[in-house]
């Protein structure tokens, strides 16, 4: 997983950078959380899911609770399908979610 | 061109610009609901969540989409393409599912992004049953109905002011070339750990492309950077392992010192590091900055990976060479020319290579003109396809000629 600091949010627009000073910018929507992460937090995310080479690549990705129905059952959480989002140093782990 | 893929790109190219009519015929543009009524859908658009869960009903339970989980419409235009037979597909009827089969399309979510770039997704019947269902046909409109995307870009700038973006679809695929998240394309020399190595001192990681920080005094060399100013040859990801920098630890104390010459003829460099007034090492790189001759007189052996990823080197020369680590040029398949005189066996190794390579050489002719010259003058001159088809036969018929010449001489 590359860590990656959210350094801007417009509404569903995160801008993240990673410790390599790389920007990326991705529309994300956080499902099963009282907090959506902001400015400061950290995402731990799969390089898969920041390269346009992988088939599953999208610009636009959903999350939400491991448990949650709408993404892949019983996943571990080292699938590329899964993040770390870090809220003031709490750490949630999240899927992936489709449709 | 070299891939065999001059069609293929014409095509692609051709597809974006028309270039065979002088004045383009106005044709009224179709609606992306006549398209898809063309293809048997009702495509309808959801303004409210109660409309969303109209289209629950289509997929089988635990297939269904989170787009029904509510809220969809503050980030997404959502609309449905529902087959005019959709009911009649039966979800039992298809055992092994496969995300554009009859089934996987007969029910598509299309969705517009309506906050930052405005970008297409797919959603699929079968959902996370199958692999990316969030990306039907890739994520191309033009798949479902040629014209589909333009039909839609239309219709999102007129409804909802809003200007589609496919950069993040990859339609057209060349060898040795990856697409970054800038959309464009990129040479590159080597992949390794998902780092894309490219000529022109470009790395691209994560999909991001990045040149290095001071290309006066960096060079990108296959995958290690050389710092002429700070006298280091360091692997750029330090998760990879190569024996090849070993020479080059602590460099940076010594009074070595570092030159670049050019054989404008070749069209190569050679890096000369001269670490004393006897011991001087040269590293010979090619046009795309990947390393085909290394010349190192004075080390006597290598630890593991020496080179490992490197298959362009032709020319290694290492007269005192004693004895290498596991996977020594392991991936090499460039070899001309190996002196390692102390090294017989292994020379053994990578003698049908060199015989291969020598061989090939031998029988290499030249062209005259090929395809990249008239791709080239097409872009320049405006060719049209028939031009270029008839300058294609007079090419090839040049070809014969010299080829009977050839066989004439032997």
């Amino acid at each position: 997983m590359i860590k990656m600091e959210i350094v801007k949010k417009d509404n569903y627009i995160y801008e993240l950078k990673d410790e390599k000073e790389n920007k990326y910018t991705l529309n994300l929507d956080f499902c099963d959380i009282e907090e959506s992460p902001k400015v400061g937090d950290y995402i731990y995310i799969s390089a898969e899911l920041l390269n346009p080479k992988y088939a599953g690549y999208s610009t636009s990705y959903t999350f939400g609770k491991l448990e949650n129905k709408y993404g892949k059952e019983n996943i571990s959480i080292n699938d590329i399908d899964v993040i770390k989002v870090v809220i003031n140093n709490l750490e949630i782990y999240q899927k992936r979610l489709y449709g | 061109m070299k891939n065999g893929l001059e069609d293929e790109f014409k095509n692609f190219i051709y597809n974006k610009v028309d270039v065979e009519k002088e004045t383009p015929e106005i044709i009224e543009e179709k609606t992306p609901y006549e398209l898809m009524e063309e293809v048997g859908y009702d495509l309808y658009e959801c303004t409210t969540e109660e409309e969303i869960q109209k289209f629950k009903r289509y997929y089988k339970k635990g297939e269904e989409l989170c787009t029904f989980g509510g809220g969809r419409l503050n980030r997404c235009v959502v609309f449905w393409a529902v087959k005019k037979d959709a009911e009649d597909i039966k979800r039992e009827d298809f055992k092994n599912p496969q995300r554009e089969d009859e089934y996987g399309t007969s029910v598509m979510g299309i969705q517009f992004n309506k906050t930052g770039k405005c970008t297409v997704s797919i959603k699929n019947r079968y959902n996370h049953t199958v692999n990316n269902p969030d990306a039907t046909y890739g994520n191309d409109l033009d798949k479902i109905i040629p014209g589909l995307e333009k039909s839609f870009a239309t219709l999102l700038q007129k409804e909802h002011g809003l200007e589609l973006n496919s950069t993040n679809i990859e339609n057209f695929q060349i060898p040795s070339y990856t697409v970054a998240n800038n959309g464009k394309y990129y040479k590159f020399n080597m992949e390794e750990n998902g780092i894309y190595y490219c000529p022109g001192n470009i790395i691209i990681e994560n999909g991001k492309p990045k040149q290095l920080e001071n290309t006066e005094t960096q060079i990108l060399i296959d995958y290690f950077i050389l710092d002429m100013k700070n006298k280091t040859i360091k692997l750029y990801d330090d998760k990879l392992e190569d024996s090849f920098i070993d020479y080059f630890k602590n460099l940076e104390e010594t009074d070595a010192k570092i030159k670049i010459e050019k054989n404008k003829e070749k069209g190569t460099r050679k890096i000369t590091i001269q670490k004393s007034q006897d011991e001087s090492i040269t590293i010979e790189i090619d046009k795309n900055n990947e390393i085909i001759g290394y010349n190192n007189p004075n080390f006597k052996k290598t630890g593991d990976d020496f080179l490992e990823f490197n298959n362009k080197l032709n020319q290694l020369e290492a007269p005192n060479l004693e004895s290498t680590g596991d996977a020594f040029l392991s991936n090499n398949q460039g070899l001309t020319q190996l002196k390692i005189p102390k090294l017989p066996e292994l020379s053994g190794k990578f003698s049908k290579i060199i015989e291969k390579n020598l061989g090939e050489q031998k029988n290499k002719n030249g062209q005259i003109i090929n395809s990249e010259i008239i791709a080239k003058l097409d872009k320049k001159n405006k060719l049209t396809t028939t031009e270029i088809n008839i300058a294609k036969k007079i090419i090839e018929k040049i070809r014969g000629l010299f080829r009977k010449k050839d066989e004439n001489k032997r």
